[in-house]
């Protein structure tokens, strides 16, 4: 389902936030055992073209929230909006990369790329083009023909950042989205996505638990506390641009910032074993 | 936008090629090489043991009374004509089949409250012996062909429906999200993501049941028949001519195979991109 609010005014520039995120909490009522409340009064808000950040423990409402900000889910309380807009269902200029490629097996890397504009209604050969050319970008220019089984999980993840890009989305929604990497090809993905997205310069909400990767990436870090999440801090990365994220532990700047997030954390996490996959408000 | 400088970011990456090694041609050459001697060991054993009386003819057969059965047949014409009321039999019923258990699998599969009241019947009918059916068959369609396809049929929709729904059920979550949020209709989840998803599965049911299909058949002509490879089968051991029974069984044997290796070949050709084609 698409929005009614989906006409676009890109020039109406005196509502300064491109996604605001007021007051939302949501709730997800649980036929075994106790309702969990995933997201509780959380307000913050990203400009356009900024690229945020989102770090916080696991299980602790980070997916839930990108979930009601794509329109996915509906917040029980508070409300979200997108270029002044309330949210009230999926934003066509909304891109989403979960941690997993979510390729689509059957089609080869150039239809993968192309899948996102054919669904938006781009012409055969215009895709095509367009694909071809964000195949290039990243480099796969030999594999295009070849179905994901054949790519290496490095391979597949650069097809999906080439099909988000493809679309040229307002806002790239990403969820862990280079966790799945070993740390090498981690680092090269992050430098081509900074590089595409220095290019392209949509709104970015990474959400991470790498706060190396949220210092390496982001202009702004939103610590959340453990479920339910709540916003603890909003820490500004005031490193630059352009990065050159293989120099980045030579940067004294880093090290603070890096001691200072994870001090956030640390008081955001009980004093318990990690307990996996959330629901752990009480036991 | 972005623009025509296509700049490659990114160093190459190792990359896991389709190395198709030639190896494997030749292991495959190999392979066959034991698999025909084994064939062979198998049929001179079977040969010898009844030649010396080892097995008595009555009971085994052997191969060469099979083979002269073999050519008895083919000069007399017959073979045709039993193989092609088998054959007719067996695709009619497998068609209806396959087309009735992917219609009901994707059906029950987008009506889950459907699928959740009907479960218990399914269950039932799906843990039937089918080919106990046989007799009841005959009795609601006669003797002839439609008795033998309803057969068919009743064990091919079931394996092709079960796994239909499997498939239809087992779509993967994350595709859906991001086809949603690129901005998939509930048209075009269908189309481009829940249809080829559930296709592999929809093949696999398909190849599984060729074999159900033949032996529903043949079976069903065993039940009450006056031609075809079951009531060649019957009519041989009617009177005691073994080696006319095993002829009708290797001519099964050559059909399901065949059926089955240009099912393979189709499977090959349409599923390409799964891992285990893909990466041959
Ligand atoms: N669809 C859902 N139904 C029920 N509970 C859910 C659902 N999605 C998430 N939750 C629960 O909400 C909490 C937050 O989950 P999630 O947003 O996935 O956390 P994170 O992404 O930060 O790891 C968890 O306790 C999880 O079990
Ligand atoms: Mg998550």
């Amino acid at each position: 389902m698409t929005t009614t609010t989906g006409i676009e005014d890109p020039l109406s520039a005196t509502e300064p936030a491109k996604i605001a995120i007021d007051d939302v909490s949501i709730t997800f009522k649980s036929k075994s055992g106790p309702d969990v409340l995933a997201v509780k009064s959380v307000s913050f808000q990203v400009r356009p073209g900024e690229f945020v950040a989102l770090v916080g423990p696991s299980g602790g409402g980070k997916t839930t929230l990108l979930n009601m900000i794509s329109g996915l889910y509906k917040p029980d309380r508070g409300r979200i909006d997108i270029d002044g807009e309330k949210v009230t269902g999926i934003h066509p200029g909304l891109s989403y990369m979960p941690s997993r490629d979510a390729l689509l097996p059957w089609r080869t890397v150039q239809r993968n790329v192309e899948y996102g504009l054919e669904l938006r209604g781009v012409g055969k050969a215009e895709r095509a083009r367009i694909a071809a050319e964000m195949i290039a970008q990243v480099g796969l220019e030999k594999a295009a023909g070849r179905y994901p089984a054949q790519l290496s999980s490095g391979m597949r993840q650069r097809t999906a950042v080439a099909r988000t890009f493809a679309c040229h989305p307002e806002i790239l929604l990403m969820d862990e989205p280079f966790s799945a990497l070993d740390a090498q090809t981690r680092v090269r993905l992050q430098s081509l996505f900074l590089d595409l997205w220095e290019r392209n310069r949509s709104t970015v909400l990474l959400v991470t638990h790498d706060v190396g990767e949220a210092l390496a990436l982001a202009d702004r870090i939103v610590v959340l506390t453990s479920s339910p999440a709540v916003v603890k801090e909003e820490v500004v990365v005031d490193l630059g641009r352009p990065r050159d994220l293989r120099a980045m532990h030579r940067v004294p700047r880093y090290h603070e910032l890096f001691a200072q997030v994870l001090d956030l954390l640390d008081d955001t996490e009980p004093i318990q074993p990690a307990s996996r996959g959330g629901g752990n408000a009480r036991s | 936008m972005l623009e025509a400088e296509a700049v490659v970011l990114v160093e190459p990456e190792a990359e896991p090629g389709p190395a198709r090694p030639t190896r494997s041609r030749r292991a495959g050459l190999i392979r066959f090489a034991w698999q025909m001697l084994l064939l062979a060991v198998f049929l001179v054993t079977w040969q010898m043991l009844v030649d010396h009386k080892v097995l008595t003819e009555l009971s085994v057969s052997k191969p060469t009374a099979i083979w002269d059965e073999m050519v008895k047949l083919y000069r007399g014409g017959q073979i045709w004509n039993n193989v092609g009321v088998t054959l007719q039999e067996t695709v009619v019923g497998y068609v209806f089949g396959v087309v009735a258990g992917v219609a009901a699998g994707f059906t029950l599969a987008f009506t889950p409250r459907l699928l959740a009241v009907l479960n218990p019947f399914i269950t039932i009918l799906n843990s039937l012996p089918r080919f106990a059916l046989g007799p009841l068959f005959i009795l609601w369609f006669g003797i002839g062909l439609t008795s033998k396809v309803a057969l068919v049929f009743s064990l091919v929709v079931f394996i092709v429906f079960t796994n239909t729904s499997a498939g239809a059920r087992s779509v993967d979550a994350d595709v859906v999200t991001v086809s949603r949020l690129l901005g998939a209709s509930r048209w075009d989840i269908i189309r481009k993501v829940m249809l080829p998803s559930t296709f592999p599965w929809v093949v696999a049911g398909m190849r599984l049941s060729i074999a159900y299909a033949v032996a529903g058949a043949v079976v069903g002509e065993m039940f009450a028949s006056q031609e075809g490879i079951g009531n060649w089968i019957v009519a041989g051991s009617g009177v005691f001519n073994t080696a006319e029974i095993f002829a009708g069984l290797l001519v099964i044997a050559v059909i399901a195979g065949t059926i089955d290796l240009l099912g393979r070949l189709v499977e090959r050709r349409v599923l390409r991109w799964r891992p285990e084609v893909a990466m041959g």
